[in-house]
């Protein structure tokens, strides 16, 4: 019994000691962010200020604009792309299928500086300005893939019959689709899309290579700024960002775990 | 000959009838709905996926003039310059970096994923979302923060001269180790969700069947928990190794331009030195070396949702 | 009586494979059909054809004399009871029942009337509200078979809807859906396995067999006088031998098999030195101590097994074959190991045409129906 609970209290303390390491760089964000010295070194007072100012910084806050609007255009387009794919993909059978099916992969294993430059040669290419209209198309294709998963690992679940249940009792396959399937499909879908937006939003190898001077991005304004030195502007509104999605994390959390315990 | 009366049967050696034509649910909004399902799809991958990377393999064989733009003129030599003794130094040094990020990341992440599936289902829903939440926030600020602690005027270096622990500050990063220690943090969670599930997908019946059997706990993870756990396991060192390969931001960062990798060597050629084809060259060698690794990854019984 | 649905040389592939083989069935109007077979017969297949799931790959499918076979499932007048219900786990239990009266966009006031006199016809009023993770799954199966006949389809498939029941629930819902059957007058077109079941709910019984039909007829012909090897091995126990015809007088046809020789009686007509089976029912079978006209089978008293009502005796031939007899529980056992004389009343035997032309075969164990 003591050995027991010996054996545990070391198990958990690995745990705890993996969770120190990966949250120790956000406790210095979240700390730094209120802190009065513009020098991220030792924390000297506690201040808003960073808050303020950091929302009036028009580089920031346009490039921030650029991610918001990248990542929400681009999980919309994917999600719809991806979900509709996943469906076909296992409905039907068309030529190229295993082709597609394999092609789907690419975008996830490969290095992503691979899909970087092979999309900037192809924008050359076919003289395609580096914009917000290029970013985008680059950030659909890599999130594509993720939307594919995630809705056919939750279509695999759903029942074949029920859809079959549906167009017994009287519906069109249309409405069988929107009355059933969808339905059941859509926690599927909704993590795709998160998971597709997160992606979008914290994308900076394929965001390098295909956005323009005029079109950049939270993550490459960030990355920019790397070399001579992140500013507590920077730690404040990832903290601000990072109390939304923790925000959002949660209340899912919540009715998950809710759910469960039912 | 004998004949047994049977009902239906009297029509069993009537001729075929022809097979009936397209049935009506195969109808024309049937086919527009089918169409509306695979067409965006294929032609997205078609013509952001397939059709780049095929220009990249035409690109990596073809001139470039003084300007930087590319020549339509066949040529080796992009390959022969990747075969350099300079270059190859620098593939092994990335190769090198992507091994010890990797070694890393199975040594948290086995251990932590092995105890957490052993947890209550809410317990372990909690603490995999808990792996996960670091990364929602942005990888640059979080990597800058490592430097922020641990520069040589960084709050832990700063903090041991204070206590009068250490004279001189420790180099911690702006090398090698800086870049693996970087990798590791930012892929530890791709390490660490493949084999928890292929951990948490085993029966407990197996192991209980196990301790039936009279096998030890040690046993018991020796013979069966990581055998039945090597498909995480393989899915995880391949989510984390191939990555790092490209990850040039981790090393310009991290690194502080001491160690060149190739994702690195991969952005110069595309930004600063404006040699596409030789760029795409070693593109096409890291095409080919993640194609090996997937090759084996799938013949050890490897699946490729396994590495969503 | 009216015909309601006839499937006429249908035959289905997948691929190269072929799963039905010129099929012909007629059900009629206010039938409830039984397709009886093992796993892999294509009896679901079937199914699938007349609800629409699945196409013919020849053949017509009529439904009240129309064909439907290239009708979509939704413009069918029929429906189906899934084997594991598939009912919507993202609605109610009423919302599942009215959805087919939605579809035919039946007003919400009266699909309220009809979903409560179905949930009333399956004695489960009140449940309107009721999530389906908190229902039983005898609940289900009854949601599911209102669910599919509130539209008042002129016929109801049901694809081996009791499979996922334990046994005392679906002996229960057997008799059940039996009287459900009676009192709507609906026909049942029914799939199952369990050849217990089709005996006892159905008006005839289709026996399938690797996409043929072996035979169809009513339970008691199909129990009494099998027409092939497989019916009689599939329903029931039996005892079959293989023999050759010796003499066929008006009355009786003298059968000699391996080691010895029997008597039936039979209105087939067989001719000298055709090869027959013989097929014997366990509670067919008596024994002597001393030989009976027109009979010598030896054998051996070998096991006895205790099975409720009835007690299992097996007999061992001198070749090998071994005989199973089932005596009434009150009667007494003849002791292991004696020495007897199988004989039956020759009314009680089957003649069923043979398959094979190689006599005098030992019968291999594996060839008996499994004692169940």
């Amino acid at each position: 019994m003591e050995k027991r609970q010996h054996k545990s209290f070391w198990k958990n303390a690995f745990i705890g000691l993996t969770f120190i390491f990966l949250y120790l760089p956000i406790v210095v964000i979240i700390i730094f962010s209120f802190n009065t010295s513009k020098l991220n070194i030792l924390f000297k007072g506690f201040t808003l200020h960073w808050y303020a100012m950091v929302f009036h910084n028009y580089q920031i806050m346009s490039a921030l604009g650029n991610s918001l609007i990248v990542g929400a255009i681009s999980t919309l387009l994917a999600t719809i792309i991806g979900t509709l794919g996943a469906i076909g993909m296992s409905r039907y059978r068309f030529p190229g299928k295993q082709l597609l099916d394999k092609v789907l992969y690419i975008p996830i294993v490969i290095p992503e500086v691979v899909l970087g430059i092979a999309l900037l040669s192809i924008y050359s290419l076919a003289s395609i300005p580096l914009s917000l209209f290029s970013l985008i198309l680059a950030h659909v294709t890599f999130c594509i893939p993720f939307v594919v998963l995630t809705v056919r690992s939750r279509l695999i679940g759903i029942d074949k019959s029920l859809e079959e249940a549906a167009l017994d009792l009287g519906a069109t396959p249309l409405v069988a689709f929107i009355k059933v399937t969808l339905p059941l499909l859509l926690p599927g879908i909704i993590s795709g899309a998160g998971f597709s937006f997160a992606l979008s939003l914290d994308d900076v190898i394929i965001s390098f290579f295909t956005t323009g001077p005029a079109s950049t991005t939270f993550p490459l304004q960030v990355y920019a700024m790397v070399k001579t030195g992140i500013t507590p502007e920077i730690d404040a509104i990832s903290t601000v960002m990072m109390l939304v999605i923790v925000l959002v994390i949660v209340i899912n959390a919540v009715t998950q775990v809710k759910r469960v315990k039912q | 000959m004998m004949e047994i009366p049977k009902n239906d049967f009297s029509t069993k050696f009537k001729k075929h009838t022809t097979p009936t034509n397209q049935p009506a649910h195969n109808s024309i909004s049937e086919k527009i709905s089918k169409w509306i399902q695979i067409i965006p799809i294929s032609l997205w991958m078609l013509l952001l996926v397939v059709i780049p990377l095929m220009y990249v393999l035409v690109m990596s064989f073809m001139s470039r003039n003084y300007y930087g733009g590319i020549v339509y003129k066949f040529t080796l030599n992009n390959y022969v310059q990747v075969f350099n003794w300079q270059n190859l130094k620098i593939y092994g040094q990335s190769i090198w970096i992507g091994l010890m990020s990797t070694i890393i990341c199975l040594l948290i992440a086995y251990p932590f994923a092995l105890f957490t599936a052993q947890k209550g289902p809410i317990a372990k829903m909690i603490l995999i979302t808990l792996v996960i939440v670091p990364s929602v926030s942005n990888s640059l600020v979080r990597l800058f923060s490592w430097i922020t602690l641990l520069r040589r005027t960084g709050v832990i270096n700063t903090i041991l001269e204070k206590i009068g622990f250490i004279k001189q500050p420790l180099a911690m990063v702006y090398n090698t180790g800086g870049i693996v220690l970087g990798m590791s943090y930012l892929l530890l969670m791709f390490m660490i969700i493949p084999i928890f599930n292929s951990l948490d997908r085993i029966d407990h019946d197996l192991i209980e069947a196990a301790e039936d059997l009279g096998a030890s706990k040690w046993k018991i993870l020796q013979e069966i928990v990581i055998p039945l756990s090597m498909p995480g396991v393989f899915a995880g060192c391949i989510m984390v190794f191939i990555p790092s390969l490209g990850y040039f931001f981790v090393s310009d960062v991290m690194g502080g331009g001491t160690s060149i990798m190739m994702g690195n060597l991969i952005e110069n050629q595309f930004q600063v030195s404006r040699n596409w084809p030789f760029g795409a060259a070693i593109s096409v060698m890291l095409i080919v070396l993640t194609m090996i690794l997937l090759v084996l990854f799938q013949r050890r019984g490897g699946k490729m949702d396994d590495l969503g | 009586m009216k015909e309601m649905i006839k499937l006429a040389s249908i035959s289905k592939s997948f691929g190269n494979v072929v799963v039905i083989k010129n099929l012909n069935i007629t059900i009629y109007q206010g039938e409830f059909l039984t397709m009886l077979g093992p796993s892999g017969c294509g009896k679901t297949t079937i199914l699938r054809m007349i609800a629409g799931f699945e196409k013919p790959t020849s053949g017509e499918i009529l439904l009240d004399e129309k064909p439907v076979h290239n009708l979509p499932p939704n413009k069918r007048k029929i429906n189906t009871v899934f084997q594991n219900y598939a009912l919507f786990p993202n609605m109610t239990v009423a919302e599942n029942i009215a959805f087919g009266l939605k579809m035919a966009k039946v007003p919400k006031s009266e699909r309220k009337k009809r979903v409560e006199a179905m949930l009333k016809l399956v004695q489960l009023e009140g449940y309107e509200n009721r999530k389906l993770d908190q229902l039983s799954g005898g609940q289900k199966q009854r949601i599911a078979i209102s669910r599919a006949l509130v539209n008042q389809p002129q016929v109801l498939l049901l694809d081996e809807p009791l499979s996922a029941l334990d046994l005392k629930l679906r002996k229960q819902m057997q008799i059940e859906l039996k009287r459900l059957q009676r009192k709507l007058g609906i026909t049942f077109v029914y799939v199952t396995h369990d050849q217990e079941e089709a005996l006892m709910m159905s008006d005839r019984i289709a026996v399938m067999n690797k996409g043929h039909l072996e035979q169809i007829a009513d339970p008691q012909t199909l129990y009494e006088k099998p027409g092939t090897r497989f019916v009689a091995n599939f329903i029931g126990e039996s005892n079959i031998f293989y023999g050759k015809v010796v003499e066929t007088t008006d009355d009786l046809t003298k059968v000699v098999i391996e080691n010895g020789y029997l008597a039936i009686k039979s209105s087939m007509k067989v001719s000298q030195n055709q090869t027959v089976n013989v097929v014997v029912r366990p509670e067919k079978i008596r024994l002597a101590e001393t030989e009976i006209d027109h009979f010598h089978i030896p054998a051996k008293v070998s096991e006895h097994y205790y099975a409720g009502n009835v007690k299992k005796t097996v007999l061992k031939l001198q070749n090998g074959m071994e005989l199973k007899m089932n005596t009434p529980s009150n009667q007494p056992l003849l002791p292991i190991g004696k020495d007897v004389f199988v004989y039956w009343d020759p009314m009680d035997a089957i003649l069923v045409k043979s398959d094979s032309d190689k006599i005098f075969k030992i019968l291999k164990s594996s060839d008996f129906a499994p004692i169940e």
